[in-house]
C-alpha cells in the first residue's frame, strides 16, 4: 500500500493526495494560521494578567464594558 | 353557452349528446390524446387545445406569451419568481483537508448563499475560505462572545492568504453558513454571516469582510487550521437576480 505522506485534496468529487503546489500552499497556510491563534493566544494571556492585577474576574470586567 | 372547451359542461338526466356539443365554437372536434406522462393539454386559442409534455425533472411551468400555449417548463425560478435556487451540492469526501468546489458562480446570479453541515472533523477547527486560487488581500472582522463568560473578543484578517473563520467543526458536528455578494462580478466580493464554535468553552459571532480584487471567480476552496473534515455537504444557492 502506498504511503500517504501529504494531506487530502478533494475537487469536486475527486478526492486525492495534494501534490508538491498544493502541499506548499497548504503548509503556508496553516502556518499563518498558528501564527494568528499565537496572537490571540497572547492576547488572552495578557487580558487575564491584567484582569489579575486588577483584582477583578472576566464576568466582573464584562459587566465593566456593558 | 359557454364558451371554451368543453363547450357545455352542465349536461343533466335526459340530455343528448350531438355533434355541435363536442364540436369547439368553430366545428373543430377537439380530443385529448396523451402520448406520455405527464402531457397536459393546454389552449393554443380560444378554440383549439394543444398537447404539452411534460419538463425535465426540477423545472416549473411558467407563463410565457411567447409560447403557443402561453406556457412552458422552465428551470425553478426561471419565471422571475424571487428567492434562493440551489446551484451545486458538494458531499464532502473522509479525512480531506481541502476542499475545491467548481462551477459555483457564474453570470446567472450576483449573490449566493453558501451552507456547509452535516459532517464531524478530526479536531476542533475553523474553516477558511479561499476564491479561486488567490492567496492574498483577504480583509475581515470577526466578533464573537465567549458561551461561558460573556466576554467580547475581536480578531481580524489583514490581508491574509483566506477568510479564516466562515465556520467551525469537531467531532461531533460542522458549521458555515454565510453569503457571498458578487463573486463573478468584475468587482470586489463580499462575505457576510456567522459562525459557531460547537465547544461548551468557546464562542459564537459574526463575520463580515472583502477580497480586495476585481477578479470574477468561478469557484471557492474550503480549507481548516488543523485535522481534516469528513462527511457532510456543501450547499451553494444563488440569490435570484430580479
Amino acid at each position: 500500500m502506498k504511503k500517504m505522506t501529504k494531506p487530502l485534496i478533494q475537487i469536486d468529487d475527486e478526492v486525492r493526495e495534494m501534490n508538491d503546489a498544493e502541499f506548499a500552499q497548504h503548509q503556508e497556510m496553516l502556518l499563518e494560521a498558528q501564527a494568528k491563534e499565537a496572537a490571540e493566544q497572547a492576547k488572552a494571556e495578557a487580558k487575564s494578567a491584567l484582569l489579575e492585577k486588577l483584582g477583578i474576574s472576566a464576568e466582573e470586567a464584562a459587566l465593566l464594558l456593558r | 353557452m359557454a364558451t371554451g372547451f368543453p363547450v357545455k359542461a352542465d349536461y343533466t338526466t335526459g340530455d343528448v349528446l350531438s355533434a355541435a356539443n363536442m364540436n369547439d365554437l368553430s366545428g373543430t372536434l377537439n380530443y385529448l390524446d396523451p402520448t406520455a406522462k405527464g402531457d397536459l393539454f393546454p389552449a393554443s386559442s380560444d378554440t383549439a387545445l394543444t398537447r404539452l409534455g411534460v419538463g425535465a425533472n426540477g423545472t416549473v411551468l411558467t407563463a410565457d406569451s411567447a409560447e403557443a400555449t402561453g406556457m412552458k417548463w422552465a428551470a425553478g425560478g426561471g419565471g422571475g419568481a424571487s428567492g434562493l435556487t440551489l446551484i451545486k451540492s458538494q458531499v464532502i469526501g473522509t479525512g480531506v483537508s481541502s476542499i475545491a468546489v467548481t462551477s459555483a458562480f457564474s453570470s446567472t446570479y450576483d449573490n449566493y448563499k453558501i451552507m456547509i453541515s452535516g459532517g464531524t472533523s478530526s479536531a476542533n477547527n475553523s474553516l477558511y475560505l479561499q476564491l479561486g486560487s488567490t492567496v492574498t488581500g483577504y480583509y475581515a472582522g470577526y466578533t464573537r462572545v465567549n458561551y461561558s463568560t460573556g466576554a467580547a473578543s475581536l480578531t481580524n484578517d489583514n490581508n491574509g492568504t483566506s477568510f479564516t473563520r466562515i465556520g467551525s467543526s469537531n467531532t461531533n458536528g460542522m458549521h458555515s453558513n454565510f453569503d457571498i455578494l458578487s463573486p463573478n462580478l468584475a468587482k470586489n466580493t463580499f462575505i457576510g454571516g456567522a459562525f459557531v464554535d460547537p465547544a461548551t468553552a468557546s464562542s459564537a459571532g459574526a463575520i463580515a469582510g472583502f477580497l480586495n480584487d476585481t477578479t470574477a471567480y468561478t469557484g471557492f476552496t474550503i480549507l481548516m487550521n488543523t485535522g481534516n473534515l469528513t462527511g457532510g455537504t456543501i450547499r451553494v444557492y444563488g440569490y435570484q437576480n430580479s
